[in-house]
């Protein structure tokens, strides 16, 4: 091997949204999240509260876009649905800005940007900069990803 | 299983820190740590060999969740550290130093299970657990 390699499972990616619905104390608002990760897309599925009723939200992101740099460029999304589900989506992707607050949606599509995500230093994201994607592999249940540092 | 890791080889570590002390260290730190300088994992430690020198840092306490103190036994000539150009989440001693990981919703989200230092490859292997 050689760089830098993360390779998170689907349990994990569950788990960290879970914590951060129940430390937002917004379970009451969204229940019975799972979120499953296939080749190049993530499906999504949660019960929300609306209009005092849960409705169940299924969808499914389709990866269409990989950054060269984890931490400078975007990571591009995209969703099919009606205009519905995007305002839920924008309303629910709120629950999270805290660690990912450069989330931003344009037409039908996700955008995710690291560079902006609150989570980490500057300094730690000024150091991870210079890394480039070599590959990122996205499929049954597994993400990975595999970066080298450029000179 | 709940598992999130991260591997770095020893060579992309040297890249690493090489931009970080060209960034943040004396002039004669970057003299001597250089494209050169030989970086090892090994036994859970990273060696240095610089010039004729062996440095060795070695992980001796980490913490329960991501966040918090990672605890590192050392030989490095601090000396030739530049202290304000430091991060503020690291201090330095003579035989030891100290890296913190502020604690934030990504950082304490997660646990570590392992940390390893092998034929020159650096594993962390993190958890995540959710209670209902």
């Amino acid at each position: 091997m050689d760089g830098l390699i993360f390779k998170l499972d689907e349990q994990f990616i569950n788990n960290y949204f879970l914590n951060l619905l129940k430390e937002s104390k917004l379970e009451y608002f969204v229940k019975n999240l799972f979120i499953k990760i296939n080749f190049n897309s993530f499906h999504i599925v949660f019960d929300f509260f609306l209009n005092k009723n849960f409705t169940k939200i299924d969808f499914e992101l389709f990866l269409i876009e990989v950054p060269k740099r984890l931490f400078k460029d975007n990571f591009k999304l995209s969703y099919k649905g009606d205009k519905d589900l995007k305002k839920i989506l924008e309303g629910i992707t709120k629950i999270f800005l805290r660690v990912v607050p450069s989330i931003n949606f344009e037409d039908d599509i996700m955008i995710l940007s690291l560079e902006k995500a609150e989570f980490l230093e500057d300094k730690i994201k000024k150091i991870f900069e210079d890394f480039v994607i070599k590959q990122f592999l996205m499929d049954n249940g597994q993400i990975v990803v595999r970066s080298n540092f450029i000179n | 299983m709940a598992d999130f890791i991260i591997s770095l080889d020893a060579d992309t570590l040297k890249k690493t820190v090489l931009k970080i002390i060209k960034e943040s260290s004396s002039e004669i730190f970057k003299q001597i740590f250089n494209a050169s300088t030989k970086i090892i994992f090994d036994n859970n430690e990273i060696c240095f060999k610089i010039l004729l020198f062996k440095y060795y840092i070695k992980l001796e306490k980490f913490p329960k969740f991501f966040c918090g103190e990672y605890h590192f036994s050392h030989n490095l000539p601090i000396n030739m550290i530049n202290y304000e150009k430091i991060p503020e989440n690291i201090k330095i001693s003579k035989n030891n130093f100290i890296i913190i990981i502020p604690e934030n919703a990504f950082s304490k989200s997660f646990s570590i299970n392992q940390i390893s230092m092998v034929n020159n490859i650096l594993n962390i292997n993190l958890g995540s657990n959710y209670e209902r």
